[in-house]
């Protein structure tokens, strides 16, 4: 029986072409690819490729995305960061932490794109990852961040501005943007540094006119489609706008969002859900109204409203509910944050109105990310 | 007249001979293509055997009559069919799967080419670990021990 199904085998590399081989393998999940890595050389190198890497990404067949989980364990007095998955089939959680001794603590993770996120502190640390294989790259640290080493020193508070992460679609080459309101100038403009990964350094461009929301909580960049959004500051009774940064011609455009000028800032949030960009706002009586952006138009359109006032997650701080995936076509995930809780993953089914709890997680893992599963390295 | 099916015969490399109907042809993009340019009644497939290609008519013939009968091709037709295909792929060993993908590559047949591949994937998923993987496939490692050793540490978390 050995022997029949050895000169088998041998038979099947002598003839299928390596294209058909290839072709087969993209219909395998990350685990059984990563077990095919250590086979043979040969096909260690061709799985590593950008190219291999692309190809089966795109031909990724669940819709549902995995979750990132990151947060802060206290372990004998001392926080140290702890970077978890859950993954969209097993619905068991997963450690995946690169760090086997982290230096640093408060690490925040981008929104995903291509199965890949930057995680990264205010001051030292930077980093890009791939959840799904583990792979990571260390990257230079921006300026951004050295400037709050130096304030810290000089005993101001650092600033908390966060990382955009996202692929300029057209070349198809990832950057990152750290765009923060300026110091020198209070009256406007904001610095914009941008990360290429070819050249592996920072560089300047030209800033956006209107300053950014700095809330500390929720004022994340969001990604979609080649271009990243942030949302501008309230300050001095403006408007509340959302400004668009094109990663591929690298400037700024502002635009309207679809909420009453009166809403206070920390009842507003942007996400991004079904690769589109959405803004949220949670109104007086507790129903949370989401809307995305059409790419083709570009007009906002409403596309989900969740009434949170006979349930115990709404109206508790005003603050809304952070969007975490779309799941199912009609199920939503959300990270939902209670102050002496654990932290609870929820689903809202739009189509039948309900919310029920699905995974109750430790609650210092605050952050929740989605992302699909790929092989993306840079 | 109309109920009068145009029939095409193919022959293997081996020099077995099928006769289909004419619809059942148009399932492979290389054969149609072959039909349209070249109207004989006979057709030589010098790169498939007889053996596998009854299975790829067996499979075309199939298919091509769910298609018709089903018009819209109903669910339950389609429900049918995917059981078809299961049982269709289970009594095939691996040494015909590969045969049959090389056909169904040669001869452009894009669903059976995908049910191939895709009960590959499976046995290699099944896999528990790279030694199994290469007995499975026959591949031999170009690993020294040490390389071995490195890319196992490196991926260990993937052999739980």
């Amino acid at each position: 029986m050995k022997e029949k199904r050895k000169r088998e085998a041998i038979e099947v590399v002598e003839r299928l072409p390596h294209v058909l081989v290839e072709d087969i393998l993209h219909r395998l999940e990350i685990k059984p690819i990563i077990r095919f890595t250590c086979v043979c050389k040969q096909w260690n190198s061709t799985i590593k490729s950008r190219y291999f890497a692309s190809r089966h990404l795109a031909r990724v067949k669940s819709p549902n995305p995995d979750i990132l989980l990151g947060g802060e364990l206290v372990h004998e007095s001392k926080p140290y960061p702890c970077l978890r998955t859950l993954g969209s089939h097993s619905g068991s959680l997963t450690d995946v932490n690169y760090l086997a001794k982290p230096k640093t603590r408060s690490l925040v993770v981008t929104g995903s794109c291509d199965g890949l996120v930057c995680i990264y502190d205010f001051k030292k640390v930077l980093y890009v990852f791939n959840p799904a294989t583990r792979w990571c790259r260390f990257l230079p640290r921006a300026k951004i961040q050295k400037i709050n080493c130096v304030r810290e020193n000089l005993n101001c508070k650092s600033t908390r501005y966060f990382l955009g992460f996202g692929k300029d679609t057209l070349t198809s080459n990832y950057k990152m943007v750290w765009l923060y309101n300026s110091f020198e100038n209070l009256d406007g403009q904001t610095t914009c540094e941008v990360f290429d990964f070819a050249t592996n350094g920072w560089r300047h461009v030209i800033g956006s006119r209107h300053r950014i929301c700095d809330h500390d909580f929720k004022s994340h960049p969001v990604y979609s489609d080649g271009s990243l959004y942030w949302l501008t500051t309230q300050i001095n009774n403006k408007e509340t706008k959302m400004i668009c940064f094109d990663l591929h011609a690298e400037f700024f455009q502002i635009m309207k969002i679809p909420i009453d000028y009166a809403w206070p800032q920390y009842r507003i949030i942007m996400c991004s859900l079904n690769n589109r960009v959405c803004v949220s706002a949670m109104k007086i009586n507790g129903v949370q109204d989401i809307w995305s952006l059409k790419s083709d138009d570009m007009a906002w359109e409403k596309t989900y409203s969740l009434d949170l006032s006979n349930t115990a997650f709404g109206e508790y701080s005003g603050v809304p509910l952070s969007l975490v995936a779309i799941f199912d076509k009609t199920r939503m995930l959300i990270l939902w944050q209670s102050l002496d809780k654990e932290v609870l993953l929820l689903v809202e089914d739009t189509e039948v109105d309900f919310i029920f709890p699905i995974v109750c997680i430790p609650k210092y893992l605050d952050q929740a990310i989605s992302f699909i599963p790929s092989l993306m390295t840079i | 007249m109309e109920n009068e099916k145009k029939m095409i015969t193919l022959k293997s490399s081996d020099d077995v001979t099928f006769e289909v109907e004419e619809a059942v042809v148009l399932e492979s993009q290389f054969l149609s293509h072959l039909v349209q340019d070249c109207p004989a009644p006979e057709h030589k497939i010098k790169e498939v055997t007889g053996k596998i290609l009854s299975k790829v008519v067996e499979y075309c013939e199939k298919h091509v009559v769910v298609v018709v009968d089903g018009g819209d091709s109903s669910s339950s037709s389609g429900d049918d069919l995917k059981k078809w295909d299961d049982k269709f792929i289970k009594e095939m060993d691996l040494s015909t799967v590969y045969d049959l993908i090389a056909a169904a590559n040669y001869l452009n047949i894009q669903a059976l080419l995908d049910l191939m591949c895709q009960r590959v994937a499976d046995v290699i998923t099944a896999c528990k670990d790279h030694k199994e993987i290469r007995e499975t496939l026959g591949i031999v490692s170009d690993y020294t021990a040490e390389e071995e050793a490195e890319v196992l540490k490196e991926n260990e978390w993937a052999f739980d």
